[in-house]
């Protein structure tokens, strides 16, 4: 999913649009865990809003989560652990997996 | 190394503060091993900034002809906004043969590459793909780092220094911080927009190779943080900040924020016809001088990011001034063959002369008065739109009449005494 010649920067680009212009190298291992039967109780749920890659959704009004996408600034931890339910484990994936920025 | 292929130091993270640290210590003699968790120093770092010639002209002299940098920054802009409006501040310096320049702006993905092989050549082993998971404690001192599970993935040396950016777990570890609050830390997503040098000289009103830095406020629906646009060689870096607290307060998604700001009257013109390259975000230190947790432990030192030293607008030159003292710190420790952290307090000491501690504590209490004062994000940029909007449009109506409805807005929504406090509350914030 990679789009090397870019989209057109004056479009509303979508967050696929975004991710897509990404180079990821997808760690098989999970590197975020979730207790997502913890999350049933989570009332405020700050990781749906605040992660960049929206690696947050809700299905079903059940917590789920894909990490491809995920860009490793660990904010769903931090927001998890102040105002949620401490239920996100949060960690790098292995050496030279996940994103790869080719600018930064 | 020892005859047991000991190294004297481990450097976690090769970016401008562990690069620094390395080469230093290099330099010096000692054998050092630097590891990086991407597949090349650059790869997981992000900024939206200037590089700063100081302080990496004392590291690598005359590094501007040689790095990879992109444009020299003459311009410096500064946008108040609000939603449909903007006034705009620009200070710009003759640069026509000025160089070295103050600052330049750079490509992280090959500028910390580049800087990385500066290491390299000064005898740092480098390892990428290398991610650490845990420091190896011994008697109460870190003796070395863990990569992963089982004895062949432990190193040793005598010193470890974290430089492993604003979450640190190796600080966290060795108890010397938490991980970040969310008032602690600011949300920054960016977009590299693509356009050819002629456009973005002709949109900014540049000399071929000169550059512009423009930080805007008033595009955070009234919480900490703004907007920037920074001119690379052939992109853009266009993006929005904000405090991570905030974001949670108002509920909206970062790229939401990027998509109001890039659409605003006064942004989208510098973009038009660009082609969006790539996507980004990061997390940056927010938390003042009063956040910089203790520097060091036995064995062990911290820098950069991962010591939360980084103060609006400057980062990099804070994390490469604080990895040139712990790369000094660590030569006087080799030199007594003693890495205590009695030894390696000397680090501590240095830090607090230097301008990276003396500039982020002559901020702090502004930085204070910013974080709480909802008016500074919101309100002042919506007043100053709103006046000018109103006195600048000719209508028939006298001036007259338009400055006395002027005054009595700002009498009503903020009052005379309230702006001066407002304004000496926050004067550390001062470019």
């Amino acid at each position: 999913m990679s789009s090397q010649e870019g989209i057109p920067a004056e479009r509303k680009l979508s967050l696929a649009d975004r991710l897509g212009l990404l180079q990821f190298d997808v760690d098989a291992q999970p590197f975020i865990t979730v207790d997502t039967n913890t999350c049933r109780s989570c009332e405020k749920k700050p990781c749906l809003y605040v992660c960049p890659a929206s690696v947050y959704r809700l299905e079903n009004s059940e917590l789920v989560y894909n990490t491809e996408g995920c860009m490793e600034m660990g904010v769903c931890q931090i927001v998890c652990h102040s105002i949620g339910k401490a239920a996100i484990k949060w960690n790098y994936p292995r050496g030279g997996k996940g994103v790869t920025f080719k600018f930064g | 190394m020892d005859a047991e292929g000991k190294f004297d130091a481990i450097v976690v993270g090769a970016g401008p503060a562990g690069t620094t640290a390395a080469l230093t210590m290099a330099r010096g003699g000692m054998k050092v091993a630097l590891l990086e968790r991407g597949e090349y120093p650059g790869a997981k770092n992000v900024f939206g900034g200037v590089l700063y010639r100081w302080p990496l002209e004392e590291i690598i002299p005359k590094f501007w002809e040689t790095a990879p940098l992109e444009r020299q920054i003459v311009d410096h802009r500064f946008m108040v906004m609000s939603k449909d409006s903007g006034l705009l501040l620009s200070f710009k310096v003759d640069g026509r043969g000025k160089a070295p320049y103050n600052g330049y702006t750079a490509i992280r993905a090959k500028f910390d590459k580049w800087y990385a092989s500066k290491a390299e050549e000064a005898g740092v082993t480098l390892a990428t793909s290398a991610v650490v998971d845990d420091i190896i404690m011994k008697d109460g001192k870190v003796v070395g780092v863990r990569a992963g599970p089982g004895i062949e993935n432990e190193l040793y040396a005598d010193l470890v220094i974290a430089a492993d950016g604003v979450n640190s777990g190796l600080a966290v570890r060795a108890g010397l911080r938490e991980p970040p609050s969310p008032d602690q830390v600011a949300l920054g997503v960016k977009e590299v927009v693509e356009l050819p040098a002629e456009a973005i000289e002709a949109r900014f009103n540049l000399r071929k190779g000169e550059g512009t830095r423009m930080e805007t406020m008033g595009c955070t629906h009234g919480k900490m943080g703004g907007g920037f646009v920074y001119t690379n060689a052939n992109s853009l870096s266009v993006g929005v900040v904000i405090l991570l607290s905030h974001l949670m307060e108002l509920k909206m998604k970062p790229y939401e924020l990027l998509d109001e700001f890039k659409a605003h009257p006064s942004i989208e013109p510098f973009i038009e016809g660009g082609k969006a390259k790539e996507y980004s975000a990061h997390l940056i230190p927010e938390a003042g001088y009063k956040g910089v947790p203790r520097l060091y432990r036995d064995g062990m030192m911290i820098a950069g990011d991962a010591a939360y030293l980084c103060s609006y607008p400057e980062g990099t030159n804070l994390a490469m001034a604080s990895g040139m003292l712990a790369g000094k710190a660590a030569l006087h420790a080799k030199k007594n063959n003693d890495f205590s952290a009695k030894t390696l307090s000397v680090y501590h000491e240095m830090m607090n002369e230097s301008y990276v501690i003396k500039e982020m504590k002559r901020k702090d209490s502004s930085h204070t008065a910013m974080l709480n004062n909802p008016r500074i994000f919101g309100l002042y940029p919506d007043l100053i739109n709103e006046i000018l909007a109103d006195v600048l449009h000719v209508n028939g109506e006298t001036k007259t009449a338009k400055h006395k409805r002027a005054k009595s807005k700002f009498r009503d929504k903020v009052g005379l005494l309230r702006a001066l406090r407002d304004a000496y509350s926050t004067r550390g914030m001062a470019p």
